[in-house]
């Protein structure tokens, strides 16, 4: 029983964070065809900004995240105009695999400016909130995890709401299933490009945050959280929204009950064989959506 | 005489990359007339059209939209001016809803605040879209298609409405309503139409004037009545070189 709960709790929480990261690439990939290996540098820089304001400014950590949504909206942008812009359009390219190797670029350079800046030790980031619910024999749930998963959802509510209700959002999609139509329509595609990173980067900021109160603010901060994030997006049908959140949960759901269960030691090595055995199943994914799926 | 044309397209050439496929182009529309470009298939109609909307840009000429300059303009720029282009084969976003699609026609900020209004015309003037408002775009029968593409052009009051093959791979009972469509369209003052149609058996009932292209040059302009008894017109169907 507290075995089961302890599972839950952490399925939700690692989800929730996972489903954040992904939810950034499955936007971009989805509207862009860019799968974009510069989503965690923007979780490395969420960490950053928000050990920078809580523990060397000492602020609040509502204005952590605040700020480093902002930071890595611009770092977002600015990426998509550097790396992904002037490669549009362009003819004898394969522009996925080249934006493929760009964005990674970017990445690599974003990496080695941290440690120009930060050094490459480890910096600690206190919790968000402190205290936890006693919940049954020894499982516990902290606030900091209630707070994560309610910040999380409440971003992936908000997105959804975005695309499906708003006029901009709906364009969104629009731009995703039909370019030239979309220009027909009047939607400034010059400026969608880089919002749409900007908004997918800002929310793995966010979700660097998090990552940083669990662990810590370092210069491969990133490199883990892109890798669970490929395989979050992958495993949910590159371009499914739903798929991808849906993924994000099934995949804390694994790698919590194989740490429960088995070991933490043996918890990725249980989730990537799992992954291994449902995409030689399923090659497109649990959403099962061939690889044209849109938004 | 000049000041009444809303559309000018002069000397206009264009193609794709090394490839030109219109050539010298010369035509006008009218405020309210509706111009049909007829011909066979592969002879620059839907590339015309395509830079017109600024899809394509022009390697030579120049095009007038209200007197002002357009080409090199992008096609989202144009749409805001109520140049409005109902592409070839649709193109409906297909996993849009109906409402959704059509609502993506009242994009630009000022018809957006006008989209519910615009949303009941268009629903009056097809009531199946109503009943199918929720439903996704790819789901629709081919005939249900074409309405949603109308109506999405319709959705922000048009003064020039650019409409490429709208019978195109429809049952001829379907091509009968979409034309009687364009036709309530075209009879309104406020609205311009340049349709492009490859056969001549409806563009009777619409057009004020037309315009044979070949060749991707336009070989004849007139009235419906001057080209229907024209010899060299039924040529170009023929396929026989002019000599």
């Amino acid at each position: 029983m507290s075995d089961v709960l302890s599972i839950l709790v952490s399925t939700i929480v690692l989800g929730s964070i996972y489903g954040l990261v992904a939810l950034g690439m499955t936007l971009i990939y989805g509207i862009l065809r860019v799968l974009d290996m510069s989503q965690g540098s923007m979780v490395m820089i969420g960490g950053f900004v928000g050990w920078a304001v809580m523990t060397s400014a000492g602020l609040s950590p509502v204005l952590a995240i605040a700020a480093a949504f902002a930071a890595t909206f611009c770092f977002g942008v600015l990426t998509q105009v550097v790396s992904v812009q002037p490669l549009i359009g362009r003819r004898g390219t394969d522009f996925e695999m080249i934006t493929f190797i760009t964005t990674f670029a970017v990445a690599m350079v974003l990496a080695n400016l941290a440690l120009q800046f930060f050094g490459p030790r480890q910096k600690n980031v206190p919790e968000l909130v402190s205290g936890s619910i006693h919940l049954y024999e020894s499982v516990s749930l902290p606030y900091q995890s209630i707070v994560m998963t309610a910040v999380a959802v409440a971003l992936m509510l908000a997105f959804a709401l975005f695309l499906n209700r708003s006029r901009f959002g709906i364009a969104i999609r629009a731009v995703a299933q039909d370019l030239d139509a979309a220009r027909l329509m009047g939607v400034p595609i010059r400026r969608v490009f880089p919002l749409v990173m900007g908004f997918a980067s800002a929310i793995a900021g966010v979700a660097g945050v998090f990552l940083a109160t669990q662990y810590f603010a370092s210069p491969t901060a990133g490199d883990q959280p892109l890798l669970i994030a490929l395989i979050v997006v992958i495993f949910g049908g590159l371009g499914s929204l739903q798929g991808a959140i849906g993924a994000a949960y099934a995949i804390g759901l694994i790698q919590a009950a194989a740490s429960v269960w088995v070991s933490t030691t043996w918890a990725l090595p249980i989730l990537y064989g799992v992954i291994v055995l449902v995409l030689v199943i399923r090659p497109h994914g649990i959403a099962g959506r061939s690889l044209e799926a849109r938004l | 005489m000049a000041g009444a044309e809303l559309l000018e397209v002069r000397g206009v050439s264009c193609g794709y990359g090394e490839t030109t496929i219109v050539r010298d182009a010369d035509l006008t529309v009218a405020a309210g007339e509706t111009l049909t470009i007829v011909g066979p298939n592969g002879h620059g109609k839907s590339t015309l059209l395509r830079a017109i909307a600024g899809l394509l840009p022009i390697g030579a000429g120049e095009i007038r939209f209200a007197g002002e300059r357009i080409d090199g303009r992008p096609a989202e720029k144009l749409t805001e001016r109520g140049l409005i282009c109902i592409p070839q084969g649709d193109h409906l976003f297909p996993d849009l809803t109906v409402e959704e699609n059509l609502l993506m026609g009242a994009f630009p900020k000022a018809a957006w605040r006008g989209r519910r209004k615009a949303l009941e015309q268009v629903f009056e003037r097809f009531p199946k879209l109503r009943e199918r408002r929720r439903q996704r775009a790819r789901s629709l029968s081919g005939g249900e298609r074409r309405m949603v593409a109308i109506g999405r052009g319709l959705m922000r009051s048009p003064r020039l409405l650019v409409i490429d093959e709208p019978s195109l791979g429809l049952a001829p009972v379907i091509v009968e309503q979409v034309y009687e469509i364009v036709a309530g369209v075209a009879a309104d003052p406020q609205t311009s139409i340049l349709l492009v149609e490859e056969n001549f058996t409806h563009v009777e009932e619409v057009a004020d004037r037309v315009c044979v292209l070949e060749m991707g040059r336009i070989v004849r302009t007139g009235s419906p009545a001057e080209l229907a008894d024209d010899p060299t017109v039924t040529q170009s169907y023929l396929g026989a070189l002019p000599a």
